[in-house]
C-alpha cells in the first residue's frame, strides 16, 4: 500500500507533465458575419467576369448574420427584389449604389458597383520576326466584343495615313471584320481605330497602337510631354522619302513636371517634381508629390524608384545626373542640395536619414560668397571630373566644384572653390557639354537675351555678361519662352540631350510667342549650326537619348 | 510532519491526475490566440499596367507547423479617382479655379483568381514555396483624360461634370468679380466695347489710397448681370492666348490588392496591400 501511495503520485505527476500542455490547441472559431453583409460577382461568363459589363448577369448573395427576408435595391430604378441570392442585369453603364435591407434590421448596407460599357478589344497578332517594321511587316488584327445579350455587331475600321492593304494600296477605312494583312509606311505609334455598333448603339471607339520600327537600328530619343505621356522617337538620318517618322506613345504618363529624364542601360529614369514646384509655404511639410520612376524602354513596365509623396514639397526630385561608373543617380531638390541613390533601388521613400544630402548650398565655399540660403537649383552635371551646378536665384550662374570641395560641416561664409563660376549673373536654365568636340551648349532665360547658345570650352570662361552673349557666333537661336513658373524659377528649357555621335543637341521648347518660334521638339544641327524643328507643336519638359541602336526600342 | 505530507500527497496527486486532461492553458483562459496562419510575402515588379494587362507578381509562402497549403488567391478592390480643374483665365484681379479630387471604391474587395499550391515549388534556400505568376485586370478600366481642350465638346463636358456645374461656376464667379474683371470679360468676349463698358461704371476718389475706386453704377447692375448671364460657360473658360479651354478631367483607376495563402484548415495568411495603377 505504501508503495502504491508513492507510485500513484509519481505517475500522476508524469501524466500531468506530459499531457497538461497538449490540449491547448485553440479551435477554429466561426466568427459571425456582420449583421448585414453581401457580396457580388459576374456570374454568366468567365471571359468578362472582371469587366462588369452592361447586360452581364451579376449575382448578389446575402451573407448577413441578421436573419430575415433580404430586399435588394440595385440603384438603377428597377423594382426591388427579395431573396438571399439574386441576379440582376444593368442596362446602362455607370456607378450604382446597391442597397441591401434585411427584415427586422433598421440599418441598410450599400455598396458601389461600377458598370462598364461594352467595348471591342483589338489584339495585334504576333509578328513574324517579333517586331513590326515599317513597310515590310504584315500586321493582322483580331477582335473580341463581349456580347452578353447576343446583339448584332457592325464594325468600322479607321486607319492612320500611310496604311496599305495586302495589295499595296492605301487604305483609310474598312467595314470588314478582318481587314486583312496591313503594312505601315510610317515609323512610330500607328493608331488604328475601330467603331463598333452593337444592337444599333455606337460604342465608345476602340483603338490600338501598332509600334512600328525602322528597318535599320538607330538611336531612340525619349521626351516627356507636358500634361501628356512619355514619348519616343527614332533618330533616323537620311530617311527615305516614302517613309514618315512619327513618335511612339509609350502609354505612360509624364507626371506633373518631369523636368529631367535620363536613359541608362535599358531603362528611362523620370524625375517628376510634382505639381507644386515653385515657392509655397508648406507649413506642415506634407505637400510633396514628386517621385522618380523607372520605365522600361518600351513603356511596358513602370516602377517607383523613390517617392516624396506626403513629404516636404521642395524635397521633390527636380534635377538629376546619372553617374554610370557609380551606378548612381544624383538628384536635387528645389533649392537646398543634391542626394544620390543607387540605380537599382526601387520603392524607396525619401527621407534624409536614408538619403542624406551629398552636397548642400551651405557645404560649399560659394555659400554667402556667390550664392545664399535657398539658392534655386537648375541643371547640374559632372564634366571631366568637375561638377557644374546651375543656380537661377539667390546666386545666378553655373557654379563648379570638385567633390573634395564639399565641407562636412555647415559654412557661414566660405572661400570659393578654385573651379570657379561660369556665366555669373546669367540665368542659365540648362546646359550640356560636348566634351568630344569641345563645345558648351546652354539656354539663357533672361528676357533680353533668351535663347540657345553655343561656346567653345576654351571660350566658356569669357562669357560673363549679356554683352558677352552677343558676340558673333554664340547665339544660335533667339527664343521667346512661356512664363510657366515664377521669377527665378521659370520652367523654360529643362534639359538638353546631346547625341555624342553626331554632336546634335535636342531639347523641348514651350513658346510664349508662337509667331517667333513655335513650341516643339528642337534639334541643334551641328552641320548647319542651326536649331531646327523635329516635332512641331508639342510641349515638352525632359529629353533623353538611348544611345543603344535598335529597330524598335 | 512526514505523515501529513504522505496524507496530502495522495489526494493531491489524484486531483492532478483528474485535472490534467482539462484545458489548462493559462493564456487560452484569458485570450484567443488563434491559429498560426501561413506566412506570406509578395512583390510586384511593376505597379502600373495597361488596363486589361496581367499584373506580374512574385510570392513566397510557408507554414510554421506541418499544415499543408491548400491554395493561393489574389483579391483586390477597385478605386476610381476623378480629378477636375476648371478655371476662368479672363479674371485678372484674382485666380478663379474650381478643382475637385475624389476617390471612390467602385468595386468591392473580392477574390480575383485562385492558384493551386504546387509542392514542387519549394525553394530550399529561401525555405519557402515560390509562386511567380500574374493576375488579371479589367480591360474596361482605362484612364480617361480630357485636357488641353482645343474643341469644347458639350457632350463630353456633360458626361464628365455634374449637371449644374456650369451654372454654379458662373454664379460663384459673378459674386467675386471686380470692375476690372467685368471689363476684361465684357471687352474680351466682344459683349461691349471698352467705351460702352465705361457707361456701366462710376468712381469715387479714395483719400486713403489716393486713387479712384471704381464700381458698377447701381442702376446698371441689372443690365450688366443680364449681359453676364448671356455669356456661354465655355467662353468664360477659353484661354485666348493658349487657344485652349481651361478644363481638365482625369479619371483613373487603382487596384488595392492582397495575396492570400490558404492552408488545409482554411486558415488564411494575408500579405501586405499593393496598389496598382491602371492606365
Amino acid at each position: 500500500m505504501k508503495r502504491i501511495t508513492q507510485i500513484i503520485p509519481a505517475l500522476s505527476l508524469l501524466i500531468f507533465l506530459l499531457s497538461g500542455c497538449i490540449v491547448n490547441e485553440p479551435l477554429i472559431e466561426n466568427f459571425p458575419n456582420d449583421r448585414l453583409s453581401f457580396q457580388y460577382k459576374v456570374s454568366d461568363a468567365e471571359s468578362y467576369k472582371l469587366d462588369y459589363l452592361v447586360g452581364a448577369t451579376i449575382q448578389f448573395k446575402n451573407y448577413s448574420e441578421a436573419k430575415g427576408e433580404a430586399t435588394w435595391n440595385f440603384g438603377d430604378g428597377s423594382a426591388a427584389v427579395t431573396g438571399d441570392s439574386v441576379v440582376h442585369k444593368y442596362k446602362v453603364a455607370g456607378m450604382y449604389s446597391v442597397k441591401l435591407t434585411v427584415a427586422g434590421e433598421e440599418a441598410v448596407l450599400s455598396k458601389n458597383i461600377l458598370i462598364s460599357d461594352i467595348a471591342t478589344y483589338i489584339t495585334i497578332q504576333p509578328f513574324v520576326g517579333g517586331i513590326c517594321l515599317v513597310k515590310s511587316t504584315a500586321v493582322k488584327f483580331s477582335l473580341e466584343t463581349p456580347n452578353p445579350e447576343k446583339l448584332p455587331i457592325v464594325y468600322k475600321w479607321i486607319f492612320p495615313a500611310g496604311t496599305i492593304d495586302a495589295n499595296g494600296n492605301p487604305i483609310a477605312e474598312s467595314s470588314a471584320v478582318d481587314p486583312g494583312d496591313l503594312k505601315f509606311t510610317s515609323i512610330g505609334s500607328q493608331k488604328v481605330r475601330l467603331q463598333t455598333t452593337l444592337g444599333g448603339r455606337l460604342l465608345e471607339e476602340s483603338y490600338v497602337n501598332v509600334q512600328v520600327g525602322y528597318t535599320t537600328a538607330v538611336k531612340t530619343l525619349y521626351y516627356a510631354v507636358k500634361g501628356g505621356n512619355i514619348m519616343a522617337y527614332k533618330l533616323v538620318s537620311n530617311l527615305p522619302a516614302d517613309i514618315k517618322n512619327t513618335p511612339y506613345d509609350l502609354g505612360v504618363k509624364s507626371g506633373q513636371h518631369s523636368f529631367n529624364i535620363f536613359f541608362n542601360d535599358t531603362s528611362l529614369y523620370v524625375l517628376d517634381a510634382g505639381k507644386q514646384f515653385s515657392y509655397i509655404n508648406d507649413i506642415d511639410g506634407n505637400l510633396g508629390d514628386g517621385k522618380i520612376s523607372v520605365i522600361s524602354r518600351d513603356g511596358s513596365k513602370v516602377e517607383t524608384m523613390i517617392t516624396n509623396v506626403g513629404g516636404t514639397a521642395f524635397n521633390d526630385p527636380f534635377w538629376g545626373y546619372i553617374e554610370p561608373s557609380e551606378k548612381a543617380l544624383y538628384f536635387s531638390d528645389r533649392n537646398t542640395g543634391i542626394a544620390k541613390i543607387a540605380l537599382d533601388k526601387r520603392n524607396q521613400t525619401l527621407n534624409r536619414t536614408e538619403y542624406p544630402y551629398w552636397v548642400q548650398n551651405d557645404r560649399l565655399g560659394y555659400y554667402n560668397n556667390g550664392w545664399a540660403f535657398g539658392s534655386i537649383t537648375s541643371n547640374f552635371a559632372k564634366v571631366n571630373g568637375v561638377w557644374w551646378w546651375g543656380k537661377t536665384y539667390s546666386g545666378v550662374g553655373v557654379f563648379r566644384f570638385k567633390e573634395s570641395d564639399i565641407s562636412t560641416v555647415a559654412i557661414t561664409a566660405g572661400t570659393r572653390p578654385t573651379s570657379g563660376v561660369l556665366f555669373p549673373d546669367i540665368y542659365i536654365k540648362s546646359f550640356v557639354v560636348d566634351v568630344t568636340r569641345g563645345f558648351v551648349y546652354f539656354t539663357v532665360r533672361d528676357d533680353a537675351v533668351a535663347g540657345f547658345y553655343k561656346v567653345s570650352v576654351a571660350d566658356v570662361e569669357n562669357v560673363k555678361t549679356f554683352d558677352d552673349l552677343k558676340v558673333a557666333g554664340r547665339l544660335i537661336q533667339a527664343l521667346a519662352p512661356d512664363t510657366e513658373g515664377a521669377s527665378g524659377e521659370y520652367v523654360y528649357i529643362t534639359q538638353l540631350a546631346l547625341d555624342s555621335e553626331d554632336g546634335s543637341v535636342y531639347f523641348g521648347y514651350r513658346t510664349g510667342d508662337a509667331t517667333k518660334v513655335s513650341s516643339g521638339l528642337k534639334r541643334y544641327n551641328p552641320a548647319t549650326n542651326k536649331v531646327e524643328n523635329v516635332i512641331d507643336g508639342v510641349e515638352i519638359y525632359g529629353v533623353a537619348i538611348n544611345n543603344t541602336k535598335s529597330k524598335l526600342f | 510532519m512526514k505523515k501529513i505530507i504522505k496524507k496530502t500527497i495522495f489526494p493531491l496527486s489524484v486531483i492532478l491526475l483528474l485535472s490534467s486532461c482539462e484545458i489548462n492553458d493559462a493564456v487560452d483562459n484569458i485570450a484567443r490566440i488563434g491559429q498560426v496562419a501561413p506566412h506570406v510575402f509578395w512583390e510586384l515588379p511593376s505597379n502600373s499596367v495597361n488596363a486589361g494587362s496581367d499584373v506580374a507578381f512574385y510570392a513566397q509562402y510557408y507554414t510554421l507547423d506541418n499544415t499543408e497549403i491548400d491554395h493561393l488567391e489574389v483579391w483586390y478592390d477597385v478605386n476610381e479617382n476623378i480629378q477636375t480643374t476648371v478655371s476662368c483665365p479672363l479674371v485678372t484681379s484674382f485666380k478663379y479655379i474650381i478643382s475637385t479630387n475624389k476617390t471612390t471604391q467602385i468595386r468591392e474587395f473580392q477574390k480575383i483568381i485562385s492558384y493551386p499550391h504546387n509542392v514542387n515549388s519549394w525553394d530550399s534556400i529561401k525555405k519557402a514555396y515560390i509562386l511567380n505568376t500574374t493576375f488579371p485586370t479589367s480591360r474596361t478600366l482605362r484612364t480617361v483624360e480630357w485636357k488641353e481642350v482645343k474643341t469644347f465638346e458639350e457632350s463630353k463636358f456633360n458626361s464628365y461634370f455634374p449637371a449644374n456645374f456650369a451654372t454654379q461656376f458662373k454664379d460663384s464667379l459673378y459674386k467675386l468679380l471686380k470692375v476690372s474683371d467685368f471689363r476684361k470679360i465684357m471687352v474680351s468676349l466682344n459683349i461691349t466695347t471698352d467705351l460702352e463698358f465705361k457707361t456701366f461704371t462710376d468712381s469715387t476718389f479714395n483719400n486713403n489710397s489716393g486713387a479712384y475706386d471704381y464700381f458698377i453704377k447701381t442702376g446698371k447692375v441689372g443690365e450688366l448681370k443680364t449681359k453676364y448671364d448671356g455669356i456661354q460657360f465655355k467662353d468664360l473658360i477659353y484661354d485666348q492666348s493658349a487657344q485652349i479651354y481651361k478644363v481638365e478631367y482625369t479619371r483613373l483607376y487603382k487596384l488595392a490588392g492582397r495575396f492570400k495563402a490558404v492552408d488545409k484548415n482554411q486558415i488564411v495568411g494575408i500579405a501586405d496591400k499593393k496598389e496598382i495603377d491602371l492606365r
